[in-house]
């Protein structure tokens, strides 16, 4: 009877959410371990979620090359395998918040992650949402944020899979994953193992063919997540996450010779209860995150040498009721407690920061119009910081039959990172937090039935006071300050229609950002780089692909466009845009006893010369073998 | 009853669907729409066109730009009295090949240029009136600056901690002086070369007086920590600025002052030591006017003047600047200071060129990244 009472609730939730949100396969059985916030709550915003078949196809991908290769978001890349990080609405990485079940995994000392460590093949559930976050999330959401999420489907189920790749530069991966699951536990074990050289030819400037030296990779990693119903009417949840990776740092084209090498180790675990009654719950979980740095680069000059280890460890507490109180009327709130620390010889001591944050929602659907309009407020309490006040709302519906209208507006900021703080001697103590106000509206074209399809239209702007970049103060002495204010303004279009006939069916998905986003004050007597694009922003940038079904085959091409990208302040200096295309071929044989899939693609087709990062070469064609197995 | 409505309300958005399909040609507009704005092109906001390349970079001086720490190439710049600077010289006239990650200096020996490319670990040399290329000497390891020895050698400082010979015939290096930290500037005075021990990545405080007959290290001197620059007077007297340790603006115990040392180069004598008066504001470069009896020299609030005869540095500066110039050179042509300024490392920096004799800004022009070193190209 409650599990019938915990479905229903969601039913209205998971109802909306589908009208306005993206493609995706809705159990109704599937239970979102985290709360209402990434979905009834975040009214307004832009959600792009990974479809089930986009995932199964990109499976022994790295976080950054799915986001890069399927939507139009801009990863900053030093090369396969290398530091990957994420550009979002005209801002940076450490802007953009990165969660595993609702706990943000950004550590303290830089705030931005590298996602080219993540494996995309771990979760179940991979959501990008665009915007300011920040009443929804706290500290550090301006840009946007990604949500890598489990969420337990109870019932009856075994899911075993075993698969590998082979890819050009000796990349070999190795991924398996089993999913056991009944009417009351849901158990996920995922494993990666990945053995890179990544030693592809590239141009040097001297025009010489050459290989790519000092870029090894070496990963591992394993997670269990845990969940089972208890009493009808609770949900337990434990999960783990370990993962380990060696690589060799390369050095740029001007500088290829490099001994340089890294070695990052990251545990992550939490626990989860859940509690529902009639149209409500009550929701509390706690994680501890660790994460271990290790930077080594050798050099013969022995005063050279760097040896540098960053250790951080985050502890996260969050308790959250829910609860509707009529089918129109929904209440959250909650309290979040975070500490979190570092320490490393970079800094005289080791810092550590807490964070309490206080917020509450309401969303309500308007009578007659059946619009959904919801409102957050937030306020955090942070050490030494006078956190602003995060308030959003937020407000979606429909206009017209086919044509769905949504706006939202928020308050958000982020405070300085511990290196901006702490780095001895140049960290500034008296740093003020970055603020913005982030305003958006989208027009959606939908239709569920033939010609399947939805367009997005939004245009976004935000304004960014007291951004942090680090500037010379006198003479040799560098430090961070709050000088720049960031505008970011632009447009994305995102479109996908989809065509079945019989057992055939196509679909087409398509992306485009236009993103103005320009520093408005002069930073000193000779800046110039007031009115001027921030670097590595692309203005435009383009993702499109099409994928054609058909019996058990998949065949799909994907091409992608990323506009220049200035690489001074002043805008004198810049990469050049590129093209990349992208084909894939696969095959799915079901035998008696399990499913064998065959998959092979060609990266970067047309062999363009291109570079993510000024100086870090790329590389050309490239091919990948997959092979797994589906018990 | 919660249930009941939750039910209803699907249904009737289904319907609503199926009642929409029946206009079916609206459904194409978004489909073209989006093909419409899906088209893009771009490009980069007003670049100023390149000048025409000379074929003599004589008589004007020649700007040293870094580039990008660690990733870019660094670039030269030309800058003539009476015209436009050039930059990116090097690329103009040798059909867009790059020097390589940080260009830290420049010496003109008989008819060509050495350009010390620090981290790339080469040295480029080009024909120093059309700037083509001439010859490469790669593979060594992080060369600071070049000076010629004698009529066959010119001495590479190096921070692998040694001073290197190479042949100016072949540009091979044929030989290694093991010197202290970090060595830096270099000086030859009497067919001796002193070395300035900076200490690289650490601090040293020692010059390596090195004999060119037999390229040993003949003399070394304990001074003050980071030697940063040096010159010889009217006299015949060498003068050393030695930086201090510590960070400009940051208070600390284990700091320790700046020093301004004229030594004897035979007697090896300490003539004058003048202490500068913080020990978190630290002097760099130092340059010497063309009747080779005023000192200048960077401090973090502009250029600084000493006559050789006084016995204390100057109050206020001869230049004043908010931010601490990083490169300082002086051109008899016109007795005119030159400075640079790197803003911010991460876009082009300026060049400033100021009256030697009354400190009053003269011009200014827009160079690459990093200005630093600077030579006067006669």
């Amino acid at each position: 009877m409650w599990r019938y009472a915990i479905i229903l609730f969601f039913l209205p939730v998971l109802g909306f959410t589908q009208k306005v949100n993206t493609d995706s396969v809705i159990h109704l059985s599937e239970i979102e371990v985290t709360s209402s916030r990434l979905n009834r709550l975040s009214t307004g915003l832009n959600i792009t979620r990974f479809d089930s078949l986009t995932l199964e196809i990109n499976k022994g991908k790295s976080l950054s090359s799915l986001i890069s290769d399927e939507t139009p978001v801009y990863i900053k890349s030093y090369g396969p395998g290398n530091l990957s990080t994420i550009s979002m609405r005209g801002t940076s990485s450490t802007q953009t918040g990165l969660y595993w079940n609702g706990i943000r995994l950004n550590p303290p000392n830089i705030d931005m992650e590298d996602l080219s460590l993540y494996p995309s093949s771990f979760f179940n559930d991979i959501k990008i949402l665009k915007g300011g976050g920040g009443s929804l999330f706290g500290n550090g959401n301006i840009g946007g944020s990604i949500h890598l999420q489990n969420n337990p489907v109870f019932k009856k189920n075994i899911d075993v899979s075993v698969g590998g790749t082979a890819g050009s530069f000796n990349d070999y991966r190795a991924f398996a994953g089993s999913v056991v699951s009944n009417k009351k536990v849901w158990s996920n074990s995922q494993f990666i193992y990945k053995n890179a050289k990544n030693n592809f030819t590239y141009k040097n400037p001297d025009g010489e063919q050459v290989d790519r030296i000092n870029t090894a990779q070496k990963q591992y990693g394993f997670m269990q997540d845990l969940y089972f119903i208890a009493g009808e009417r609770n949900i337990l949840g434990a999960s783990l996450w370990y993962q380990s990776a060696d690589r060799e740092i390369p050095g740029s084209v001007q500088v290829p010779q490099s001994d340089a090498y890294q070695q990052n180790n990251s545990f992550r675990s939490l626990i989860s209860f859940k509690r529902f009654w009639n149209k409500g719950n009550f929701q509390t979980k706690a994680a501890y995150i660790h994460s271990y740095l290790h930077y080594f680069d050798p050099s013969s000059v022995q005063e050279a040498e760097i040896d540098n280890t960053i250790v951080t460890n985050a502890a996260v507490v969050e308790l959250n009721a829910e609860q509707s109180v009529n089918d129109r009327l929904f209440l959250s709130a909650g309290v979040k407690y975070r500490y979190e620390d570092c320490s490393t010889v970079a800094y005289k001591d080791t810092p550590d920061r807490n964070t309490t944050g206080l917020f509450a929602s309401v969303n309500y659907r308007i009578p007659f119009i059946e619009w959904n309009v919801t409102t957050n407020l937030r306020q955090d309490f942070i050490d030494g910081y006078g956190a602003p006040f995060q308030p959003a709302f937020g407000l979606e519906g429909k206009i017209l039959k086919f044509i769905y209208g949504k706006v939202n507006i928020s308050r958000n900021f982020r405070v300085p990172t511990f290196n901006d703080l702490y780095w001895y001697p140049y960290g500034n103590l008296s740093l003020k937090p970055e603020k913005s106000w982030n305003e958006e509206a989208s027009l959606i074209f939908k239709n569920k039935i033939e010609p399947d399809y939805e367009l997005t239209i939004t245009g976004f702007n935000s304004v960014i006071d007291d951004y942090i970049i680090w500037i010379p103060v006198t003479g040799n002495l560098w430090s961070p300050e709050n000088i720049q204010t960031v505008w970011a303004r632009g447009m994305e279009v995102n479109g996908t229609v989809k065509v079945k006939a019989g057992d055939a069916a196509i679909r087409l998905k398509a992306g485009y950002s236009y993103t103005k986003s320009t520093n408005l004050k002069q930073t000193g007597p000779n800046d110039n780089s007031e009115g001027k694009q921030l670097i590595y922003v692309p203005v435009n940038a383009f993702n499109g692909n099409i994928t054609f079904t058909f019996k058990g085959f998949v065949l799909k091409y994907g091409h992608s466009y990323t506009g220049l990208r200035y690489t001074t302040r002043d805008n004198t200096e810049y990469l050049p845009g590129y093209s990349l295309g992208d084909a894939l071929l696969g095959k799915d044989i079901e035998l008696k006893e399990f499913g064998i899939k065959v998959q092979l693609e060609i990266l970067n087709l047309y062999n363009m010369e291109y570079q993510s990062v000024a100086y870090y070469p790329m590389p050309g064609r490239n091919y990948r073998l997959s092979l797994f197995f589906k018990i | 009853m919660h249930i009941i409505r939750c039910r209803a309300e699907i249904i009737d958005y289904l319907c609503s669907l199926k009642f929409e399909t029946m206009k079916h040609s609206v459904y194409y507009i978004p489909i073209i729409l989006i093909l419409t704005l899906l088209y893009s092109c771009e490009k980069p906001e007003e670049q100023p066109s390149p000048p025409n390349p000379v074929d003599n970079y004589s008589n004007g001086m020649l700007i040293m730009n870094e580039g990008p720490f660690q990733t870019g190439t660094g670039t030269v710049s030309f800058w003539c009295e009476g015209t436009e600077i050039q930059n990116k010289i090097f690329q103009e006239n040798n059909n867009g090949l790059e020097l390589g990650n940080i260009v830290q200096s420049a010496t003109v020996i008989g008819l060509n240029t050495f350009i010390v490319v620090n981290n790339s670990n080469k040295i480029r040399i080009v024909d120093k009136n059309s700037f083509k290329f001439v010859s490469s000497i790669n593979e060594i390891e992080l060369p600071r600056y070049v000076i010629q020895s004698d009529d066959g050698h010119a001495y590479v400082s190096c921070w692998d901690n040694t001073v290197k010979i190479i042949n100016l015939a072949g540009y091979k290096v044929t030989g290694a002086i093991q010197v202290g930290t970090g060595p830096e500037r270099m000086l030859k005075v009497n067919e001796k070369v002193w070395v300035l021990n900076r200490g690289g990545y650490s601090t040293d405080s020692v010059i390596s007086v090195i004999d060119i007959s037999t390229a040993t290290v003949e003399k070394t001197l304990n001074v003050y920590p980071k030697p940063a620059g040096i010159v010889a007077d009217k006299n015949e007297k060498v003068w050393i600025i030695c930086s201090g340790y510590g960070w400009n603006g940051v208070p600390s115990p284990d700091n320790s002052k700046g020093h301004l040392l004229c030594i004897d180069p035979f007697s090896y004598e300490i003539i004058t030591d003048i202490e500068f008066p913080d020990s978190y504001q630290h002097p760099e470069q130092l340059v010497i006017n063309g009747d080779k009896d005023i000192l200048f020299y960077n401090y973090p609030d502009g250029v600084y003047s000493f006559n050789i005869t006084s016995t204390s540095l100057n109050d206020e500066p001869l230049i004043s600047h908010p931010a601490m110039f990083y490169g300082l050179a002086y051109s008899d042509a016109g007795n005119v200071i030159y400075c640079t300024d790197p803003v911010d490392y991460v876009q082009n920096g300026w060049v400033y060129k100021y009256s030697a004799e009354t400190g009053a800004v003269l011009d200014s022009a827009k160079a690459g990244v990093i200005p630093g070193n600077m030579i006067f190209a006669k």
